[in-house]
């Protein structure tokens, strides 16, 4: 029976592990430039976006459900007005950054709802997108999945030293960092993650994305590790080996959802390194040298 | 090898003024040669950190101009910290290592004279104020760049640090860059010794007291 699931889901388990550690790695970044909220913000963006061109398509022009196409331009446009409209917000305020992205992230919920309402077909989809569900990707997007996740960990591989240098300066010298050093590349950098995570919100989903994204990296703060290539390595292992057990763990259990399996399993792994590498050390109190 | 001295940066009829149109410092004319040290000093709030931007570009002056002789990727700039804070465990190896595009070895660390060897395997997180800026000012020259801008560099730093760094910029701007060019270094600091600390380059003094009254003195002379 196991035999059987791991045949017919050949190409979706080895996409999925591998975009659980593309995201994981993603995570490591955008939570050192202290990310994290504005990205769950432009992730509810791009999920807008995709039920917007689902209703849109279903209601309106009665195209193919199932084409890729508009959901996946129409959610690349509203992550990118998302973030830029974050960015304009932050850049123009002087108060917290992180209420800001809260208000526009509850701006964004209200308005996925009100899309559903207004497009009832839409109301299975919405679970979809927000949940997702590795296990009715179909063979086509699963590879596709695999091949834009190859592609993801292999630009990682070559540039982890640079994107790290630019999350290092942005997150230390904030707005006086150096713009002729690193426009083009922060630019390049934002492309890149927005990409990603309008893919990932339309094709594995909200939970799967965000989960992937901040869980290991966050968990890991808590380890014993002192460098950036042993963090960067268990965040990867962390995150593959949960997708990898939870998916798995699903298969032989079909009450088990298949995205909540991974992200339970993802936590496991996470914790199991945290004493393994003498992290709980970091629950006593520190003490720190100035001067 | 030394190198006869041309002209980086040149500032002609320069007026700064703050975001909301404050004026900070009205007719500055200076310019900065190679092998030499400029000194910006002068009270808090007087517009030192935006003299600096306007330098970069980052900010339009109300009146002047500005020419720099510098590709920006040659230019060095330490803005002045604005978090320590860092979500990813950094040995300050790492940080040294992932800010050059080629693999540093040890030597070529201690060879910018700020770091030992055994202030490598730090981590950022537990390192002290001084170990973090000199960690900072490594990362710069480690670059290679041909003029360093530097805003506060001596802050945090005890006297023997403080001595470190000044022989350090002496050193950088007395050696040509890898590719054979002259360098500098634009320095803002409240630093009154400086002078003292830095003695055998040419060493330039901008004090900034107020909008009407800027002052170009010359401390030291190449020997």
């Amino acid at each position: 029976m196991l035999n059987d699931l791991l045949e017919l889901y050949r190409w979706t388990i080895p996409a999925g592990i591998l975009f659980a550690g593309l995201l994981s790695l993603l995570g490591t970044q955008l939570a050192a430039r202290d990310r994290a909220m504005q990205t769950v913000c432009v992730s509810q963006g791009a999920m807008l976006g995709v039920l917007l061109a689902l209703g849109l398509s279903q209601t309106l022009t009665h195209d193919d459900p199932s084409s890729h196409t508009f959901p996946t331009l129409l959610s690349f446009l509203l992550a990118l007005i998302s973030f830029g409209f974050t960015n304009f917000l932050v850049d123009h305020s002087s108060g917290s950054k992180n209420a800001i992205f809260a208000a526009v992230f509850a701006l964004l919920l209200s308005l996925g709802y009100l899309i559903s309402a207004v497009f009832p077909a839409l109301e299975s989809h919405m679970a979809q997108v927000y949940f997702g569900d590795l296990a009715t990707l179909s063979e086509f997007d699963s590879k596709l999945t695999l091949a834009l996740a190859a592609f993801g960990l292999a630009s990682f591989a070559f540039l982890w030293k640079p994107i790290t240098d630019q999350s290092f300066e942005l997150a230390i010298f904030g707005r006086n960092a150096s713009r002729h050093r690193l426009n083009v590349k922060v630019s390049l950098f934002n492309f890149f993650t927005l990409a990603t995570l309008c893919f990932s919100v339309q094709f594995l989903g909200f939970l799967f994305t965000i989960s992937c994204l901040f869980l290991p990296t966050t968990i890991l703060t808590f380890s014993g590790q002192k460098t950036l290539a042993s963090h960067l390595s268990s965040s990867l292992l962390v995150a593959m080996m949960g997708a990898l057990t939870g998916f798995i763990a699903s298969l032989q259990n079909t009450r088990l959802p298949t995205v909540p399996s991974i992200v339970i399993c993802i936590t496991f792994f996470g914790l199991l390194v945290v004493p393994a590498t003498g992290g709980l050390r970091s629950f006593l109190p520190r003490t720190r040298q100035e001067g | 090898m030394q190198h006869s001295p041309s002209q980086l940066v040149s500032a002609r009829d320069l007026t700064t003024v703050t975001h909301d149109g404050r004026i900070l410092s009205q007719h500055l004319t200076f310019q900065v040669n190679t092998s030499e040290i400029l000194l910006v000093s002068g009270p808090n709030g007087v517009g030192k950190s935006t003299l600096l931007r306007v330098l970069l570009g980052y900010q339009k002056p109300l009146r002047g101009s500005v020419s720099i002789q510098v590709p920006h990727q040659r230019v060095g700039y330490l803005p002045q910290l604005q978090n320590t804070d860092f979500h990813l465990p950094l040995t300050l190896r790492d940080i040294l290592d992932t800010a050059t595009h080629h693999a540093i070895d040890d030597q070529e660390i201690l060879d910018c004279e700020l770091l030992s060897q055994e202030h490598l395997n730090l981590s950022w997180k537990t390192a002290s104020g001084g170990e973090r800026k000199r960690t900072l000012i490594t990362r710069i020259l480690l670059q290679d760049p041909d003029l360093l801008v530097l805003d506060e560099p001596m802050n945090h730093l005890d006297p023997s640090s403080r001595f470190q760094v000044a022989k350090a910029l002496e050193h950088f701007v007395t050696r040509p860059s890898k590719r054979g060019t002259g360098r500098s270094v634009i320095i803002i600091s409240h630093e009154k010794s400086l002078g003292h600390l830095i003695d055998s380059v040419s060493l330039r003094k901008l004090i900034l007291q107020s909008p009407q009254s800027p002052s170009l003195e010359e401390l030291t002379d190449v020997e």
